[in-house]
């Protein structure tokens, strides 16, 4: 009765044990000599310029030009001094979706405006930016699938403010996100799921100054 | 009486029980054939299961240009299609205003009228063929389209709605109009669809009748 079952014990070798440690040791060592568990280097935001068009993932958005802009008041008095950033957007999503407003201080971006994630050198304005479609006639809030439509961002100037020389923006993406329960639509990409959105690119538009602003 | 009633039950006990200890040839074949249908049947029940999609989707009812759509909460019905290439509003200064788009206003006048509570028509939008949807312009104010009146049950409220959309889009489109669209989720909102019955010759003729500038709201 014993002999047989401790020839059974003899075959089966513990080798389990030794092959984990050994896989495990090779797998560190490759880590190791491919640069350990540091983080990879972020690729640095695309550098572009007037004219320049990004791909957000929901949108295709061309950066025209900034310039500033003079609204005389109605009744007389001081007038209303702008700046204003001009982009050619189109909508690649599947359902209208309206333009929203930039990112601007602590207030977050909404809608299209979302993927606005910041002016430099920042902008003071009293009522946060506004941003509309526009064609001749009647201003819209809203970009519609596959339609080209010129989104204006308009900057009102604080008095004694000056229009600065250039405007660097920095540009985010958008990515379709199926949910786990329930379709959340396109959101914001992130490298770092609690940290702010990742900058894809960095447009740079110098301010067209016009006359009497 | 009270000693007669336990032993009348456990007979039959002692009877089933010795049953399963001896089970017949033909049983086991039985058992795994119907485990198996049941298996199956199982799976294929699920084909009938909501999918995710169904579950946040409305209860939609169709229509044609014409028909009256009952769905739970409205009747709605398309009575004329349009097409204009601009459109004259009252502007809020008195002085009229047009609005321009790159693509083409489709103008649908639509007739309502609620089954039971009054209602506002606050959704609409143009449902492509391609599955694109775009929501009815805000180049319109609101005040000039259905989305003004209160909906009633008993008589029908006319008035139309705008949308904007490129003219390659017409052709096989459908308008959605829903009644309700609000911050409390409820599941299987009910919703109205209209086929406008636009092929690609129907289409072309639209575009080609279509208005320079479509007065709104100034007619009657």
């Amino acid at each position: 009765m014993t002999s047989p079952s401790g020839g059974e014990n003899r075959r089966r070798r513990p080798v389990a044990v030794p092959i984990a440690a050994l896989v495990a040791a090779t797998g560190l060592g490759v880590t190791a000599a491919l640069g350990g568990l540091a983080e990879a280097p972020q690729e640095p935001p695309k550098q572009l310029g007037p004219g320049a068009t990004v791909d957000q993932g929901e949108f295709t958005t061309t950066f025209v030009e900034s310039r500033t802009a003079f609204q005389p008041d109605t009744y007389g008095g001081p007038g209303k001094h702008f700046v204003e950033i001009v982009l050619k957007v189109t909508n690649k999503g599947e359902k209208t979706v309206p333009v929203g407003s930039p990112w601007h201080g602590a207030e977050r971006g909404l809608l299209f405006g979302a993927g606005l994630l910041k002016v430099t050198p920042e902008i003071k304005t009293p009522y946060g930016p506004l941003s509309s479609v526009a064609t001749q006639g009647v201003p819209s809030q809203q970009l519609h699938p596959d339609v080209p439509s010129t989104v204006v961002i308009k900057y009102q100037l604080t008095e004694g403010q000056r229009a600065p020389q250039q405007v660097k923006l920095d540009v985010g993406t958008f990515e379709f996100n199926e949910g786990f329960s329930h379709e959340l639509g396109w959101v914001l990409v992130s490298e770092d799921p609690s940290g702010p959105p990742t900058v894809a690119a960095q447009v740079t538009l110098p301010v067209r100054r016009k006359e009497n602003t | 009486m009270g000693t007669v009633a336990p032993e009348r039950v456990a007979a039959p006990t002692r009877g089933r029980r010795r049953a399963p200890s001896r089970p017949r040839r033909w049983q086991r074949p039985v058992g795994l054939v119907a485990g198996l249908a049941f298996a199956v049947a199982a799976v294929w029940a699920q084909t009938f299961a909501y999918t995710r999609d169904d579950r946040g989707a409305p209860l939609t009812w169709t229509g044609g240009v014409g028909d009256e759509v009952r769905a739970s909460r409205v009747w709605v019905q398309a009575k004329a299609v349009h097409a204009a290439k601009a459109i004259e509003v009252p502007g809020t200064s008195g002085k009229p205003q047009t609005a321009t788009t790159t693509g083409i206003f489709l103008i649908v006048d639509l007739a309502a009228q609620a089954t039971r509570e009054p209602q506002k028509v606050v959704w609409l939008e143009v449902l492509t063929a391609d599955g694109h949807r775009y929501a009815s312009t805000d180049r319109v104010p609101e005040t000039q389209t259905i989305k003004q009146f209160f909906v009633q049950p008993g008589w029908w409220v006319s008035g139309p709605a705008v949308f904007e959309l490129p003219v390659s889009q017409l052709a096989g489109a459908r308008i959605v109009v829903s009644s309700v669209r609000g911050f409390i989720v409820e599941p299987s909102l009910p919703e109205v669809e209209i086929d406008l019955g636009l092929d690609e010759a129907g289409a072309a003729r639209l575009v080609s009748e279509a208005k320079d500038v479509y007065p709104l709201g100034n007619k009657k």
